[in-house]
Formats: structure tokens, sequence, C-alpha cells
């Protein structure tokens, strides 16, 4: 079977090259710009144009035998200095088309509802460009040939959430918001590019100047020293935790709903989140034989989970409290891929970008009716003037609580039973008072915007659901939540997991048995703390909500435990100081003094000099002559 | 006939300045009639030496007119870039006497002569004809340098250069006569020839070469002969001062090149005495650069510093396969540069020359932004910055030097292109982060403003392209 | 050092020497006459006070004319060995003698019709 074909640069080259017509157009025409449908058409084409090439290449895929089910693409050698050979080249392998598929199918819904919640924006064009060169930069990180290739889109979903982040460039809270994304970003790229430097270094002479690719270094990995081979997985794991937003460097992600809606939808659902999840997918065959690191992602990704779940408990803004339960389900997907649940943990990615984009779409029309209001104890009673919006939140609160059948239920199920099988049962535990807490949160939101009586009612009566298209984005995601549990459907439910065999081939997967009965209790005992805690959440909103100040233990997880406050105090303001010093001490009384002393020097030898140009010829003719003089005598000696 | 059509642009130009002196005296004659005559004679010669260079090949230092003069890649060159910087500055001149009147259609007669003389220069192999062709080149020079007849500062200008050339002049003739005695020739053959059985040491030739070197230092302004050099230009017209700084140096430096590729142990024993001149002339230019504070006289100063670097060159020669694309190399990118940058002046000089000190640039980025951006080019250029044609030619004389084993020159020379940094950069300042305090309004032809462009562009040209000649 | 360089420096001192020597030979052995003081003065083409203040000014016209007889005494000079030789040099040189009157004719046809031979 030939590996090699043509149409894989398609893909990210569609919506790059719609970026950069689209940034034209809107650079050319600034003063006065062009209408907003012809905008919105370029859009469209690039991400269409992705979905449908990756349609082709996921039947192509499907068509070859399971072992060697990869193609292949090498544009040109990109850079080659020694053993370091790096060909710009793309690659897709299952688990590259899976990502494909809902990044492209995702993408493209959001991209249609920003046409809609975008309108009469001024920079409408700047939008679509920025946000197709996002999706172009995620599909090059996703469809990279090596590490390397994979770093360029890396860093260009880090460039587009910043300027998407702050595209509001008005109010400096946004310009910092995406400034923090971006800084906070930038920590962890560091620990993947250290990565991926020690990755070479311990692998440069088992390449031997072959491509530094996934196939070359799965070949080679097994040559690895253990040292080296943790001391990737744990630096590739910080590089993880910046894009995906978890532990300690998760505090970007809440922040980033400074942008328009749909572009946190973009981000938490189809983008950038979870490409720290790709990576450590990607590397599965590195992770899977160094246990340590694996027990260090799935811990930092569980108590994340924790955590986010805490304080998403206690948000007001709408918008905050769906960014602590994307860092809550990041945390789950890593727990997941941490305990060598692979499939389960890409799945979760795969079911929640489905109810997360329902979510932030959702969310989005409930501002857009508000008038941008942003605050849940200023909603509520929306469900009669709302009835879609909702239908579709509520089945994206059930989905991402994790009630049965909707999509989440499997993917986390998966995760927890996962877990407990391969004896991980603390794991497990944190995660199933992760679950309740989960439909705590997203029922609290549910009931204090939807239920009740209006708490304002001006903005209540001008409330009124969204144009068409808006809610047919939204009316195709949340038949996606509500169905695409059953892609992998579990052997419990008689079903064949699906999307855990087409991953097979790309991951190394150790699966565990264990006892039909303990699957069964462990989602029983699930489905019951969901219950609780949707019970608990009516039992407090629904009816008669009280909007008191907060105090204690909820106080803190109001103002987020501090962890902002605290790493201001204790690395940013630090920084600073020492930024400060260097800047006021060391640059102009040390590093600046010799450069300084030296054009002094210079600076009086040349006021010196000009004496000399007296100006006068029998001066010039006297220099001449003593010139001369001198240099006679020195030829003198040399006869 | 070949003899002839190695000439023929030569021949075009000597023409031209005769037909010009004719035009002179027609009762309707204009000046910018003249100009453009001018700019065309350039071209034609220009193009008629591409076309020798790619049409005749033959044996290097073939021996024409009776051995007076020969011609080799090396000479072409020079002649090329000779023609190049007579076109170039007719093109400012155009410009610049657009605000300035005083011009005639002598000028640009006289423009053409000197570019014989120069030619000419580069090309004698014979040092009486090096003589004649020198002072065919001085003789227009001086004229031109003093031709704002209304200026102090131009007559005092054409005062300093004629006396100070005169005397310095005196030596080459007193130089070939002490040679003749060495040697029985004044033809180089000859002189090679005598100097492969006797060494180059005996007093009369030592010290009848050190004569010419002394002439030849002034030309090019070495260390203790270099004073006049900042008078002289500040006080010519901008036109004229880039033509002098390049086209000038350029046939001075080719033939002295030629002469003293003549003979390993001529070349050998003043490899001491070059390397100290070189080393004197490119600090003390440096610390003449650093105390200006007119544009035009720090670029004379620079001026200076670059006749360093060419020195370096120089030492560094090897007459068993001379080539001289390294000098060539050199004079090529100085010359784009200091011609730009001349042209630029002649641009937005104004009446009477009136923008001269940094302080007169202050802001020229926020107004003029091209003509800001240019004469940066041309700057970063002359500082040796990359990726600019300046950079390459002081790469190629710096490795030059050290595969010539000076590597202690070598190291010099790169220790005065940083501190040169200093007053190129100072201009950059000035019009990058002042504010402007005047508009900068010129009129006048756009010709300098598109040489200007032309040549800017040529500065990364000729860096892209290293050692084509 | 050699022997040559020696003597041509002595030569060069000697040459120096010579100079004041003579003029002060001159001023001593002359005949004098001790009833007209002006016969005594130096005679320098009409110039009066010859070895008075250089500053003495003189019509540009002078000069313009000295140098132009120079040029035109000098192409004279230039054709009598070429009159001399002009068999054997016979057509290659006569077209060079051409050349070489025609560049002066050139600079004859400007100088006429800048009017510096006119003396006003």
């Amino acid at each position: 079977m030939e590996h090699t074909v043509n149409y894989l640069v398609c893909i990210p080259l569609l919506p790059l090259a719609g970026a950069f017509v689209l940034g034209m157009m809107h650079m050319l025409t600034c003063k006065n710009p062009l209408p907003e449908k012809l905008y919105s058409f370029l859009a469209m084409l690039g991400p269409l144009g992705s979905l449908i090439f990756t349609v082709i290449i996921f039947s192509t895929l499907r068509e070859m035998p399971a072992e060697s089910r990869y193609l292949t693409q090498n544009m040109f050698t990109w850079f080659s200095a020694g053993d370091l050979h790096v060909d710009m080249g793309l690659f897709a392998d299952p688990l590259s088309t899976l990502f494909l598929i809902f990044v492209t199918f995702i993408g493209s819904l959001i991209h249609i509802y920003s046409i809609g919640y975008m309108a009469g924006e001024e920079n409408y064009g700047k939008y679509f460009a920025y946000f197709n060169l996002f999706l172009g930069s995620m599909l090059i990180l996703v469809l990279g040939n090596g590490p390397v290739v994979m770093f360029i889109g890396w860093e260009g979903v880090g460039l587009c959430s910043y300027l998407l982040i702050s595209f509001y460039t008005k109010d400096r809270d946004n310009v910092l918001a995406g400034n923090k994304a971006f800084i906070v970003n930038r920590v962890g790229d560091l620990g993947f590019v250290l990565g991926v430097a020690v990755l070479f270094w311990g692998l440069h002479s088992a390449l031997g100047g072959a491509g530094f690719d996934y196939l070359n270094i799965k070949a080679g990995a097994s040559t690895l020293t253990a040292g080296t081979g943790l001391a990737v997985c744990l630096l590739l794991f910080i590089g993880a935790t910046g894009k995906s937003a978890q532990f300690p460097l998760y505090v970007w992600l809440p922040d980033a709903m400074a942008g328009p809606t749909p572009v946190s939808a973009l981000i938490h659902a189809a983008t950038m989140v979870t490409a720290g999840i790709y990576m450590v997918a990607r590397f599965s065959f590195l992770y899977a034989s160094y246990p340590f690191a694996g027990d260090v992602v799935a811990w930092v990704g569980i108590l994340t989970a924790l955590l986010a779940a805490i304080i998403g408990c206690f948000q007001r803004d709408i918008k905050k409290i769906l960014a602590y339960s994307t860092v809550s389900q990041l945390g789950y997907m890593f727990a997941g891929v941490g305990v060598a649940a692979y499939s389960a943990g890409i799945f979760h990615v795969f079911t929640h970008s489905f109810f997360k984009a329902l979510l932030f779409l959702g969310a989005g029309s409930v501002i857009y009716a508000l008038h941008h209001e942003q605050d849940i104890w200023k909603m509520g009673g929306l469900k009669k003037k709302m009835p879609l919006t909702w239908i579709v939140m509520v089945i994206g609160a059930l989905a991402l609580a994790g009630f049965p059948p909707f999509a989440g239920f499997f993917s986390k199920d998966e995760i927890l039973f996962m877990a407990l099988a391969k004896g991980h049962w603390m794991i497990w535990l944190i995660g199933v008072c992760v679950a309740g807490l989960t439909a705590f949160y997203s029922f609290r939101l549910i009931f204090l915007v939807f239920h009740g009586k209006p708490r304002d009612q001006k903005s209540y009566d001008n409330a009124h659901e969204p144009p068409p298209v808006m809610t047919v984005p939204l009316i195709i995601l949340a038949v996606g939540a509500t169905f695409a549990g059953f892609f992998n459907l579990p052997a419990f439910f008689s079903g064949d997991s699906m999307v855990s065999t087409w991953l097979a081939p790309s991951l190394l997967e150790h699966h565990s048995e264990a006892s039909r009965v303990t699957e069964g209790v462990a989602m029983v005992l699930s489905i019951a703390v969901v219950l609780l805690g949707i019970f608990y959440a009516w039992k407090k909103f629904a009816s008669k909500p009280e909007d008191k100040p907060l105090t204690g233990f909820a106080k803190w997880g109001e103002d987020k435990f501090y962890v902002d406050e605290f790493y201001n105090a204790f690395i940013v303001q630090p920084w600073i100081a020492f930024g400060r010093t260097i800047s006021n001490f060391i640059e102009p009384n040390i590093v600046d003094l010799p450069v300084k002393g030296t054009t002094w020097l210079y600076g009086v030898l040349g006021m010196l000099f000009k004496v000399f140009q007296a100006g006068y010829v029998r001066v010039y003719a006297i220099y001449m002559v003593i010139g001369l003089s001198l240099m006679s005598i020195f030829l003198s000696q040399s006869l | 006939m070949h003899d002839l059509v190695s000439f023929l642009p030569l021949v075009i130009t000597c023409t031209g300045a005769l037909l010009l002196m004719l035009y002179a005296v027609c009762p309707k004659a204009e000046q910018e009639k003249a100009s453009l005559m001018s700019m065309g004679f350039f071209a034609v010669a220009f193009f008629a030496q591409l076309l020798v260079v790619c049409t005749v090949s033959r044996p290097l230092f073939p021996e024409t007119f009776n051995g007076m003069l020969g011609v080799s890649g090396f000479t072409n060159a020079a002649c090329l870039i000779v023609y190049a910087c007579g076109f170039f500055t007719t093109l400012s001149s155009h410009t610049y006497f657009r605000e300035n009147h005083f011009a005639t259609v002598e000028f640009y007669s006289l423009l053409l002569f000197s570019a014989v003389g120069m030619v000419l220069l580069s090309m004698a192999r014979e040092l009486i004809t090096a003589f004649i062709a020198l002072e065919i080149m001085s003789l227009a020079i001086y004229v031109l340098v003093g031709f704002n007849r209304a200026s102090s500062r131009s007559t005092e200008a054409i005062f300093k250069y004629l006396i100070l050339g005169a005397f310095s002049g005196a030596f080459f003739c007193m130089g070939t006569a002490m040679i003749y005695g060495a040697a029985g020739s004044t033809r180089f053959d000859s002189i090679a020839e005598w100097l492969a059985f006797n060494p180059a040491t005996t007093p009369l030739m030592l010290g009848g070469a050190f004569f010419l070197l002394i002439t030849i230092f002034f030309k090019i302004s070495a260390f203790p002969f270099h004073a006049w050099v900042l008078d002289v230009y500040d006080g010519s017209s901008n036109p004229i001062t880039g033509f002098m700084a390049t086209a000038l140096k350029t046939a001075v430096f080719a033939m002295i090149a030629n002469f003293l590729a003549l003979s390993g142990n001529l070349h050998d024993s003043w490899i001491t005495g070059l390397f100290w001149i070189a080393v004197f002339t490119m600090f003390g230019g440096n610390l003449i650069a650093i105390g200006q504070d007119n544009v035009k006289r720090m670029i004379a100063a620079s001026g200076i510093v670059h006749s360093g670097y060419l020195l370096i060159a120089l030492v560094a020669i090897n007459s068993e396969y001379f080539s001289g694309a390294v000098i060539a190399y050199y004079l090529a990118a100085y010359s784009v540069a200091t011609l730009g940058m001349f042209a630029a002046l002649s641009w937005l000089g104004g009446e009477g020359e009136k923008r001269v000190t940094f302080d007169d640039f202050k802001g020229l980025a926020k107004r003029q932004p091209l003509a800001a951006a240019t004469i940066a080019v041309f700057l970063l250029s002359m500082a040796g910055i990359p990726p600019t044609a300046g950079f390459m030619g002081k790469f190629y004389i710096i490795t030059s030097a050290i595969s010539a084993g000076q590597i202690a020159l070598g190291v010099l020379g790169i220790i005065s292109s940083i501190i040169s940094m200093w007053y190129y950069l100072r201009l950059i300042v000035s019009m990058y982060f002042h504010d402007a305090e005047e508009d900068f309004i010129v009129d006048g032809s756009s010709l300098a403003s598109i040489s200007t462009v032309a040549l800017a562009v040529a500065v990364f040209a000729i860096g892209l392209f290293p050692l084509v000649l | 050092m050699s022997s040559e360089l020696l003597f041509s420096i002595i030569a060069i001192f000697l040459l120096a020497a010579l100079v004041p020597i003579g003029m002060v030979a001159t001023t001593i052995l002359g005949p004098r006459s001790s009833k007209e003081k002006i016969k005594n003065e130096a005679y320098e083409s009409g110039i009066k006070n010859v070895l008075g203040g250089v500053d003495q000014k003189f019509s540009v016209k002078f000069y313009l004319i000295t140098i132009l007889f120079l040029i035109f005494d000098i192409e004279a000079v230039f054709m009598y060995p070429w009159a001399v030789n002009v068999r054997e040099l016979s057509w290659f040189g006569f077209t060079e003698m051409v050349v070489f009157i025609l560049l002066l004719l050139t600079g004859l046809i400007y100088i006429l019709r800048k009017g510096v031979l006119n003396w006003r």
C-alpha cells in the first residue's frame, strides 16, 4: 500500500491561505471595509475544504490494513545539520485523523456561528483572518510528521490565542489577558522545546541522520536510556500543562474568556487545549515505558480536575464557570492518558469537544441575547424566552456532568473505569468526587440562568432567541453531544469500542481486564454521585436561590484559592523587581560602563585630533614633510 | 585593432569631453542639456566597457600602445567603476544644479576629462603615462572643486588642494626619475624584469618607489598626507565630492596595485611600511571622523578610514597571481555607498547646501522616509553591516589579510570598523530618533532621488553577488 | 648606508648651497653704476620692483596668454622630432600627429570662441 500522498498539505494550507487572503483584504481595505458577506464566505472555504479532505483521508485510511495505517507527505527538507535532519512533512494516522475530524468539523460549526455572533463588529475581516490562521495552525500541529513540525503549529496556536483573546484591544484588561495567555504558554513551550531537544540528544546516534519524525523516533525509542526517557516525558508534559491548562499553568485559561465567545469555544473545544493531550498520546510509546511519568501526568491531571471543579462551583461569570469546567475536564483527560488509557483520554477529548462547544456557543447565545451580560446572578427564568437554547444547554450540561446516555458519560466513565482497572483507586475516587462536583456546578448554572425568576427584568424583557445562523450549529452540536458517546460503546453495553479500535494502531496501550461486576458497580456509583450533585444543585438554586456573600471556604473558592495572587506575589513581582534591578542598576552601571568608557575615550581622542585639522595649508604641508621624514628614517633602517 | 576595441570606451569618453567643450561655446548651450549628454556618454562608455569585458578574452596584462597601457580584468573592473561613478555623479549634478546656480557646460566636459584621466591612470603600464594621466585627472578635478567661484569655501578648497597637490605631484616625477635611474626604464615590464634579478632594496629603487608612494598616499589621503581631505571635500560641491571620493580613489588604487604587483620582492619590501600606514590611516581617520559635526566632513574622514582598509588589501595582494578582485570588489562596494550618500546629499542639501550638519537631518525619517531609509542603507554598508555590499567587501579584505598571514592587520581592521559605527550610526540616530524641525521640501529634478534608490538597490545587489568582478 | 645614497645626499646639499652662493657672488662681483640707482635694479620683462613684495597684482590675462603660449609652444616642440622621423613613422605617425593637432585645434576653437584672446 502506498503511504505517500500529495493532498495532505491541502488540509492546513486551505485555512492558512484563507487567513492570508482575508488578512490582505482587511489590511488593504481598512478604511472602507468590504461587505461582511464576502468575508464570511471566504472564511468558510478554508475550514469546509479541510473538512472535505479530512473525510477523504479517513476513507483512505479505512481501506488500509490496520497495522500499517498511515499516510505521509514530505514537502521539502526544512533543515539538515549534522545528525539532525528535519523534513517539512505531514503524517496522518488514526490518531491524527480523529483529531482532524473533530477539529475541522467543530471548527467549521464555530465559523458558521461566528458569522452571526460577530455581525456588525469592527474588524470583522481581521477576526476571520485570525480564526483561519488559528485553525490552520492547529491542523499543522495535528498533522506534523515530527515534534519540530508540530512545534510550528504549537507556536501558531499560541500566537493566535494571544491575538484572539485580546481581540477587543480597546480594553486594557483584554490585552492583559492575552499577554497572560501568551506568557504562561511560553513557560510551557520552554518545556516542550527542551523535551524535544533532549529527545534528539538521546536519539541522535540511533537516528543517524534519518528524518526526525514520529516513525523514526518510535523505531529508535527503545535505545533511550531510562533517565533521558523520563526527562523527555516530564519536559514534554510541562509543555502540555501550558497548552492544555493544567496545574500549575492553568491560570491563563479562565482569563482567556476576554476574547469573543466563539473564540473561547474554539480554544476550549476544538483547538489549543487539546494539543497537550494530543502530544502526550502521540508520544504514548514513550510514556508507556515510564510508569512514573504516567503517574505524574495522572496525578497532576486529577488534582487539577478537583481544584478546577471546586473553583467552578463558586464562580459568578457564566464563561468562567465553563472555563473551569474545561480545566477540570482536561484534568480528566490527562488522568486518562496518565494511567495509560490513551484511547479513553482521546475519546473524552472527542466527546468533550462537542459538548463544550455546545455549552460555549449556548452561553454565547445567552450573552448575545442579554447584551453582553455574563453574571449568572443577573440572569434567571430565561427558559421561557429562549427554549431552544435551554434545551441545548441542558443537553450540554448533562453531557458535561456525565449522565447516561449523553456523550460525556461514556468517555468519562471509560477513564474512571480504566483508572480503577489499572489499580489507581485513589484517582478513581477523586474522579468520582469531581464528577459529583461537575454535576453540581453545571446544573447550578442551568438553574440560575434558565429557571426561577428573572433577577434583571429589563434585560430579561429584551432577551430573544439568536438568528438561525447561530442556532443551527447549536442544534448540530446538541445532536453530537447526545450521540457522540455511542461511537465508543464499551463491551459492557455490548458495544464494540469503535474509537478505541480505530485508535489502536497509533497508541501503545495495555488493556487491563476487570470483572464486569466491578465495572457495573463503578458505573452505578458514579451515576449516583452525579444524581446527587444535580439534586443538591436543584435544592439549592432551582426555587429560591440566595445571592449572599460567600464566606470561609466558599469565599476562597470564589477567589480561585488566590492562585493568581500567589503567582503574582511570588513569581511575577520578584521577577519584575529583578528586571528593574537589571535595567536600573546592572545595565547602566556594569554592562554599559566599558562601552561608555570607550565612547568617552574616543570622543576625547576625536576632539584632540580635530585640533590638528588646523585649516592652514602650511600646516598640512608640514604634516606631509614630517610624515615623509619619519618614513625616510624607517626606510633607511631597511637598507 | 584589438587595441582600439579595448580602448573604445576611453575613446568615447574623450570624444564626449571634446564635444561638450565645443558645445559649451555654442550660443544656445544649456547646462541641463549638457548634463543629459554627459549622462549619455558615461552610459555608452559603461556599456562599451561591459562589452569589452564580455567579448574580449585575452591573457592578463597584454601590452598595448607600445606597452604604455595595459588591459586586465582588474583594470576593466576599475574602468567600469569609474564610468558608473561618472554616470551617477551627472545624475546627482542634474538635481544639484537646479538649486545651486553656478553650473556651466564646462562642468560636465571637465567631468568627462577627469574620467579620461582616471581610466588612463588605471590602465597605465608606464610611469610617465601614469604621471600624465594623474595630471589630466587632477587638473580637471582642481577646476571642478573650485567651480563655485562665488563661494569662499570653495575657493579655499581649491587653493589648498592645488598647492598640496602640486607639492605632492612633484614627488611622483622624482620617484619616476629615481626608478629610471635604477632600472633603466619607466615601463612596468622592464622594471619587473630588472626586479627579477636585483633586490628592491637598492637605494634608488627604494627611494623611487617611496616617492611614488608619497604621491599616491596623498591622493588617497593616507595618514600623514590626509589633512587636506576634510577641507577640500567640504568646500567642493556635493556631486564632485562624491566623484572625488569614489572614482579618483578607484583609479589611484588601481594604478598602485598594478605597480606593487609587478614583482614579489618589490611588494615584500613595502609590507612593513604599508602595514603601519594602513593602521595609522584607519585609526587616525576614525578619530578625525568622530569629532566631526558636519556630514560631509564626516564622510570625508570616513573616506580616510576606507583608504586604510584598501591599504590592508594592498598589503595582502599576491603578485604571483594578482587579480585585484578583492580591491575591485571593495572599491565597488565603497563607491556605491559613497556615491549614494552624496546623491542623497545633493538631493536633500537644498539651496547653497544649507543642510550639512548632523542636526540638520533630524527627523528626516518622519518627513522623507524613503530618503532616510536609503541613507541608512548607505551608512550601514559603509559601516559593514550584513547583508550589504560593504560587509562583504570588508569580509573579503579581512580574510585576504588573514590568509596572507597578516592576522594583526585583520584584527585591527575589525576593531576599526567597530569604532566607525560611532559616527555612521550617529546620523541614523539623528534621522530616526529625533523629531523633525523642518519639512525637507526640496524641489529640483528627481534624477538624484532615482539614483539614490538605484544605488541603494545596488548596495544589496553587490552584496548578494559577491565577487562577480 | 651605501655610498650611492651618501653621494646623492651630498649632491643635494651642494645644490642647496650653490643657489645662495651664486646670488651673493653676483651682487659682489657684478658691475654697478653709482650714478643711476635704477640701473642697479633687477630687470624682468618690464615689471617694476622685482625684489620687492610678492603680492604685486597682475592682470589675469597675462597668465592666460602665458599658459596658452606654452601649450602651442610645446605643440611645436613635439612637431620637430616628428618631422625628422616622419618617413620612418610613416602613416601611423602621421595619423597620430593629426589626432594630436586636431585635439589642440578643438582647444583653440574653444578659447577663440570664449574670447580669451581678446585683450580688453
